[in-house]
């Protein structure tokens, strides 16, 4: 053997360098730096992100998972991050001294409510409180009853929010404000018996926004059917379109959907039915919120046939007839 | 090797692996071009073994053993581009080494690149990456005692290899 030779061959493999080869290794790590990060903490991120998700949907959705978030000092401030379309009008409201001031106390059984304010339009009456049970502040709700002073109620549609660290309610009136005083009720469920205690809130009108009111009375057809749009009433919070289907026409309207564009958000909306032939639909723009211009688009109208308007059931055949044909019975 | 150094790179700090990994980087070199016979085979190898280690630094128990781990995933690579070439030679393989070649050191380069790998790569984590008997059987996952007669075997063969020229 040659030794020479051989310490030669291992001088020479032992010259051989490979450029840079530092600097590739330090790439080499360096560029999976970030995808490390992630995989380490992707499973954390995921669970932090679907939390988050799942709070945001519920604080957006449930307006009393909201009000109980909002009234928890640690999770308040997340909430209100995570709300989206804050009402903007609510605050414009107080800022132009339309907030009516109540201190007005009611307690029973335990719940206590300080009301403070009241802000109401011709369709909407909003109440801002602080409400406490035992004592301490509660994450469910009163059941609370807004009614005029002969005890009719004046609403069955009622929304939750937080505003400032205010409870506040927002009555959607069955018929249109007549700004007389209101009086609300807490209802006490206590060992199931029953109290109600009441006390008077201001609802004056000198505080109440003109309702605009524009006529429009332009008629459509949808699926050769005409409808006619009457008006468009614009509340302080809320606005309502007004419309009636011809009468001439064949079939009746069963449901009507529009889309509404307002400040490049598209909202679509569905009529509650008709009431005495005549349909209002309502969306939650109004002239506090300074709607400049608002599109309303009619999407889709439904129609069922006035041809069959009742079902018959033979009691002793028990043969129905008069069904549409979309409807058929399974006997079972 | 520092073994501070490699504790911090198992417990990914990745600028301390780095190191590591820079202060063995010629004796990477010298390894995976004496096995391949290229160097820019050699380079692709050691990046991808670059990668391994960073990605299974955890599972390295003792720092100690850094140097011997890093060249025993280095190794695997080498043989792995020489299957993939088909230019990996089994233990039981015999080739016959081209009778004329130039009278300089370079012919050694062939003789040794005729060993079967099993050998070769003893040869190499000896003479390149300066490890011991119990260092290499600790790489290639064989007994000592079985190293130390592959060695032997692999210096008779060059010996034997040599000779003829």
């Amino acid at each position: 053997m040659k030794n020479n030779d051989f310490t030669q061959w291992q001088e020479n493999i032992k010259s051989i360098k490979i450029e840079d080869l530092n600097d590739i290794i330090r790439t080499k790590i360096e560029r999976q730096k970030r995808p490390k990060l992630f995989m380490t903490y992707k499973p954390y991120l995921v669970g932090v992100l679907s939390t988050i998700l799942i709070f945001a949907l519920l604080v957006n959705l449930s307006p009393e998972f909201y009000v109980f978030a909002a009234s928890n000092k640690i999770i308040a401030p997340i909430a209100e991050l995570v709300k989206i379309a804050n009402r903007n009008d609510i605050q414009s409201a107080f800022d132009s001294d339309y907030a009516q001031e109540v201190n007005q106390k009611l307690s029973i059984d335990g719940h206590d409510l300080d009301i403070a304010y009241v802000i109401s339009d011709i369709y909407i009456v909003n109440l801002f409180y602080k409400y406490t049970l035992n004592g301490e502040e509660a994450s469910k709700q009163p059941y609370l009853v807004l009614q005029d002073q002969n005890g009719n109620e004046l609403s069955h549609t009622s929304q939750f929010h937080y505003y400032e660290g205010y409870v506040w309610i927002e009555f959607e009136l069955d018929n249109p404000n007549n700004f007389q005083p209101l009086t609300l009720a807490i209802h006490s469920n206590l060992q199931d018996v029953i109290k109600v205690v009441k006390t008077v809130i201001p609802n004056s009108s000198m505080r109440a926004f003109e309702l605009i009111d524009k006529n429009i009375n332009k008629s459509f057809t949808v699926n050769g059917q005409t409808i006619i749009v009457d008006k468009l009433e614009i509340g302080a919070f809320q606005s309502r379109l007004s419309l009636h289907t011809d009468p001439k026409i064949t079939k009746t309207m069963g449901d009507i959907q529009l889309k509404l564009t307002y400040r490049n958000v598209e909202a679509d909306i569905i009529s509650n039915g008709s009431v005495n032939g005549g349909y209002t639909i309502q969306f939650a723009v109004g002239q506090l919120q300074q709607p400049g211009r608002i599109d309303i688009q009619i999407t889709s109208a439904s129609f069922i046939s006035n041809e069959k308007t009742s079902i018959e059931l033979n009691l002793e055949t028990h043969k129905v007839t008069g069904l549409p044909d979309f409807l058929s019975i399974k006997e079972t | 090797m520092n073994e501070e150094l490699v504790s911090k790179a198992i417990l990914r700090d990745d600028e301390s692996l780095i190191v590591c990994l820079q202060s063995i980087s010629d004796q990477l070199t010298w390894t995976a071009y004496s096995l391949l016979g290229d160097t820019e085979m050699a380079k692709d190898c050691i990046m991808e073994t670059t990668l391994k280690v960073y990605k299974n630094i955890r599972k390295l128990n003792k720092p100690i053993f850094f140097k011997t781990w890093v060249i025993r995933i280095l190794i695997n690579e080498c043989k792995n581009e020489l299957k993939r070439q088909k230019r990996y030679l089994p233990l039981d393989e015999e080739v016959d080494i081209p009778v004329s070649r130039e009278l300089d050191f370079s012919y050694v380069n062939e003789i040794v690149d005729t060993l079967p790998f099993d050998l070769k790569q003893i040869i190499v984590m000896k003479f390149f990456d300066e490890l011991n008997f119990r260092e290499i059987s600790e790489v290639i996952q064989t007994p000592e005692s079985k190293v130390k007669s592959r060695y032997s075997l692999a210096l008779k063969k060059l010996r034997v290899e040599m000779g003829k020229i």
